[in-house]
């Protein structure tokens, strides 16, 4: 035991060497894939001696074959600073390199560069630039604060100015000869299509913006319409001067004939149908079941109602609007093959709130659905005559622009309630259905911000994409009720005002 | 082995240290790397980091010379000699007496049994990358139908179907199974894969069995709705990328011939989003562009979860690595194991996958690897047109067919490749890193002697076996529980097939 304890003592004095190897436990072997032993021999690894390559030392700026370098100034990959053989992914506030590729800088003037990421560009020949301001004279592609180039095209930046552009997507764009242009504000002149918040260009056609201030505008889909000689615009509020067959929630146009005159008539049918709701004085078939439900529907073409159909919808092929492949997005069965192949998805591609077939979407033909349901977020156009057959029930409440002859077919009820229609002119409007029954064309007093958001819930399930509830029809016992409510009301009310009168 | 001890055995230690009598060496690999000197011993599969004296002992044995003569130069002092003598003796490395007889050889496991299917879901491509072994003219590759040998491109709903029934069929009783999709490019066949999907999710439910799913892909399909469903479904996801733009875009093409990075990244950056740090990066090098340190960098910049890069070798024309580019491969692949070394000391990894994978398999001690993967036994490719092969790349070789769904599977190739341990091929058997490797890719040994017993030495051995030795050296140099974080990290990004075959495997 005393013996033991010298050697210990011996080995520390000679720091283990001596105990140890007197011992003969030096490791000359240490196992290092211990797992099945268990001998778990923590080891904690020198520091390895040795290269230390470049490529990983960020303070080695200087080694030879730099890869990655992350300077002050420039390249120091080459004698002189040259730096004319790099060509990975320079990160320098400076990079005057002539053949760089992918640099990350702050001020970018190498003359040969693709797909640079600076702050500023002064090269000469860019593709596809992303930097805060682009003065290089031919870019593409660039995605940039304020564009300057004069040969851009497809440009995403926060103001363009180049004058030749096409397609921009850009907070302002000003250039003179744009086409397609996706902004914000678009102040170009010669602009045609275009789909942007406000849209001040003169001869704009087919716009489609939140704000139309053009003087020229034609076939507008806006919701506030401040054009000069608008026609057939379709909007929920116009200002524009002599509008003629506008379709909108409140026109504040000084009235044409035509308006004056559709404006009588449709407060003539208002309270027509008021009274004969309020009276209970209708015919007999007043508690009918209402069949075609067109209640606070606007029809910028007059619609033919047709009930008592006799109809077959022999080959039905699904449902025209569904979420076909499961992925949270409708599409519209536009080609009616029943196939998810090829539909156009139902999205909100102009910004305006509500939902819409890709721009250019060609809808026109015969079709034979098991159901038609379209919410009243969606705003269909047709491109040419359109059949639609519902071996059901149909409903339609958001907006469609018919560029020829429409016409809803269903065995089942169709239901309208707060759709808009527009037509071009000559174009008819049908709706057929099987049953015998009420067309209700009541008109609701419902401002424009308040109108019900709905959706179908028909035979093919409710339609996704609509939170809105349907407005609930009114049965013959709950009209009963209610007539009795309202006469109790107006009794109470008339005497109350008689008093009021007494005093 | 059982330890020598006895002092009998021993022998008698001369004044230089060195002990009286005949020995001779088990089989070993001595060998320096990263500065560390390590010993293998290729019977116990222990891996021990020594020092220079017991490299030299080891030499002086092998070389069958005078040991006392070699070692009396003054490098080493006598004590540390005797000591090293001794410990390679107690650990059954120095043996006494001459070799006279051939080593005993353990007994493998031979693993059998699909478990594995690979689905060619399509041959079409919408890339047209300059090394595609689908492509089946090298020299016209961009107009080449890159369909492997086979006539048609797409798979039929029918035959996937099909497939997935053979696989749950031949599975027998083993749980966990897995499902690969390739091509081509098997997010051109989108629709077929969600088909697929829900179909094996019906029999999981049916059968009470596992499925694990992993898809390889360039990358360009990657939209949010495939990103979506690959979480949902928790598909294991891998991307072929070839490092910077200027790295990737000179092989990795469209079908116009222009670069694809900026069209791959949009997708990729979309699905590393979803899981930073998990996405695994499948890198391709071709001859006179081996940059490694660039590619990692690169890739890990972009928050890839783990790297792996595979050079082009065999009969790949221009484009296979000579000489010069194995040795530029190896001398980076070093500098990358340092860096490995040194970032997980920073508590951070690097998943370097090349060497990872192997850092792994070298922890547990009692792993012995029959086959280099588990091709035709454990694993099998379906192609569009119904027939089955051990893997994608064997797809349209007639001579290498397993039958078809119509006619059956044929297990005649799958006894074959079954019988090929390493310990029955003529290279590997006398090769130290035999049980480690496996083997090498059976396509490898194809393309350069037609045969698939033989091994291609040259290139696919020569880089197993350093990158093995890599690994060795950095098991020496990290702890236990930087190796366990090695491993999970592993574990977290290679396919669901790799992981259960290589933890399986014994």
């Amino acid at each position: 035991m005393k013996r033991r304890k010298v050697l210990l003592w011996l080995s520390k004095a000679a720091g283990g060497y001596f105990g140890a190897a007197a011992a003969g436990t030096i490791p000359q072997l240490l196992m290092i894939n211990t797992v099945r032993l268990g001998e778990a021999q923590a080891q904690t690894g020198n520091d390895v001696p040795g290269l230390c390559p470049g490529e990983f030392c960020p303070t080695d700026g200087a080694s030879g074959p730099c890869v990655t370098d992350t300077c002050a100034t420039r390249d120091k990959c080459e004698p002189g600073d040259a730096g004319h053989t790099c060509y990975v992914s320079d990160t320098c506030d400076i990079d005057e390199s002539g053949d760089c590729r992918g640099d990350a800088c702050t001020v970018d003037s190498s003359g040969a560069c693709s797909a640079d990421t600076c702050a500023t560009d002064n090269s000469g020949g860019c593709i596809s630039d992303s930097c805060t301001s682009d003065k290089s004279g031919k870019c593409r592609s660039d995605v940039c604060v304020s564009d300057s180039s004069g040969d851009c095209s497809s440009d995403q930046c926060n103001e363009d100015k180049s004058g030749a552009c096409a397609g921009d997507s850009c907070d302002a764009d000003n250039s003179g000869n744009c086409s397609s242009d996706q902004c914000n504000e678009d102040r170009s002149g010669a602009c045609r299509s275009d789909r942007c918040n406000i849209d001040k260009s003169a001869p704009c056609t087919g716009d489609v913006c939140v704000n139309d201030s053009s003087g020229d505008c034609i076939k507008d889909v806006c919701v506030v319409d401040n054009s000069g000689s608008c026609d057939t615009d379709l909007c929920r509020q116009d200002s524009g001067g002599p509008c003629s067959s506008d379709v909108c929630a409140s026109d504040i146009t000084p009235p044409s004939r035509a308006d004056a005159g559709m404006s009588r008539a449709l407060r003539w049918l208002y309270r027509v149908a008021m009274l004969l709701l309020a009276l209970n004085l209708a015919p007999d078939d007043a508690f009918a079941a209402t069949v075609i439900d067109a209640s606070d529907a606007m029809f910028g073409t007059a619609p033919s109602f047709q009930t008592a159909q006799t109809i077959t919808v022999p080959n039905p092929m699904g449902a025209f609007i569904r979420d076909c492949d499961g992925d949270g997005i409708d599409e519209a069965d536009t080609n009616g093959d029943g196939n998810c192949a090829g539909d156009p998805k139902l999205l909100d591609y102009n910004g305006d709130g509500s939902r819409e077939l890709p721009a250019g979407t060609p809808f026109s033909g015969t079709f034979q659905f098991r159901c038609v349901g379209v919410s009243s977020d969606i705003a269909l156009v047709t491109t040419g005559p359109v059949a639609l057959h519902s071996a059901g029930g149909a409903g339609i409440y958001g907006a469609v622009f018919a560029a020829g002859d429409f016409a809803l077919t269903a065995i089942d009820k169709i239901d309208l309630k707060t759709s808009s229609w527009m037509a071009d002119e000559g174009r008819t409007l049908t709706f057929r259905t099987g049953l015998a029954g009420v067309v209700d064309q009541a008109q609701h007093d419902y401002s424009e911000t308040g109108l019900p958001n709905l959706s179908y819930a028909g035979a093919c399930g409710a339609t996704p994409g609509s939170g809105g509830q349907p407005i609930p029809s009114v049965s013959a016992w709950g009209l009963v009720f209610l007539l009795l409510v309202l006469s109790v009301v107006a009794w109470r009310w008339g005497g109350l005002r008689k008093v009021r009168a007494q005093h | 082995m059982p330890r020598v001890k006895t002092a009998r055995m021993r022998g008698h230690f001369g004044g230089d240290g060195w002990p009286d009598g005949q020995w001779h060496l088990a089989e070993v690999h001595a060998f320096e790397r990263l500065g560390r000197h390590i010993l293998f011993d290729v019977s116990s599969m222990n891996c021990y980091e020594t020092t220079p004296v017991v490299h030299a002992v080891v030499d002086a044995v092998r070389s069958k010379a005078d040991g006392s003569a070699q070692l009396a130069g003054g490098r080493f002092p006598r004590h540390q000699i005797k000591q090293a003598v001794r410990q390679l003796q107690d650990r059954g490395i120095l043996l006494p007496g001459a070799q006279s007889v051939p080593r005993a050889r353990p007994k493998l496991a031979k693993r059998l049994g699909i478990r594995h299917l690979e689905l060619m879901v399509t041959h079409a491509c919408n890339m047209r990358c300059r090394y595609c072994y689908g492509s089946d003219d090298r020299d016209g590759w961009q107009e080449a139908t890159h369909l492997y040998g086979a006539r048609q491109a797409g798979m039929t709903w029918e035959t996937a179907r099909k497939g997935i029934d053979f696989l749950f069929q031949a599975s027998g009783a083993q749980k966990d199974l897995s499902v690969i999709f390739f091509g081509g490019e098997p997010l051109v066949e989108f629709d077929l894969i969600v088909q697929v999907v829900a179909y094996v999710r019906d029999k999981e439910r049916e059968t009470g069995k596992q499925v694990g799913f992993s898809v390889s892909t360039n990358g360009i399909g990657l939209s949010q709705k495939v990103v979506d469903f690959l979480l949902a479904e928790n598909i294991s996801c891998q991307i072929s990328i070839d490092g910077p733009p200027a790295m990737h875009d000179r092989n990795r093409v469209l079908a116009t011939g222009q670069g694809s990075y900026d069209r791959v990244m949009l997708g990729v950056q979309r699905l590393i989003d979803k899981r930073p740090g998990r996405v695994p990066a499948r890198v391709t090098v071709t001859a006179g562009q081996v940059d490694l340190p660039a590619v990692a960098d690169h890739l890990m910049s972009l928050g890839f979860g783990s790297i792996h890069i595979e050079p082009v070798i065999g009969t790949a024309g221009a484009l296979s690595l000579g000489n010069a580019d194995l040795q530029q491969f190896e001398t980076q692949t070093e500098h990358l194991a340092h860096y490995l070394v040194r970032r997980i000391k920073d508590g951070r990894i690097f998943n370097f996958s090349n060497l990872v994978r192997h850092v792994r398999q070298i922890r547990v001690v009692d792993q012995r690897l029959a086959h280099f993967c588990g091709a035709a036994r454990t694993y099998v490719a379906l192609a569009q047109d119904g027939a089955f092969y051990p893997c994608h790349r064997f797809v349209g070789m007639a001579e290498y067919r397993m039958g078809d769904l119509e006619q059956g599977f044929d297990d005649t190739l799958q006894r074959r490749i079954l019988d090929l341990t390493v310990d029955d091929r003529p290279e590997c058997r006398e090769c130290w890193a035999r049980y480690l490797c496996g083997g090498g890719c059976w396509k490898h040994s194809v393309d350069v002697h037609g045969d698939l017993a033989r091994s291609d030495l040259e290139s696919s051995c020569r880089l197993i076996r350093h990158q093995i030795e890599c690994a060795m050296a950095i098991n020496g140099a990290l702890k236990v529980s930087d190796k366990e974080l090695l491993s999970e990290a592993y574990e977290r990004t290679a396919e669901p097939y790799r992981i259960s075959e290589q933890g399986r495997q014994s």
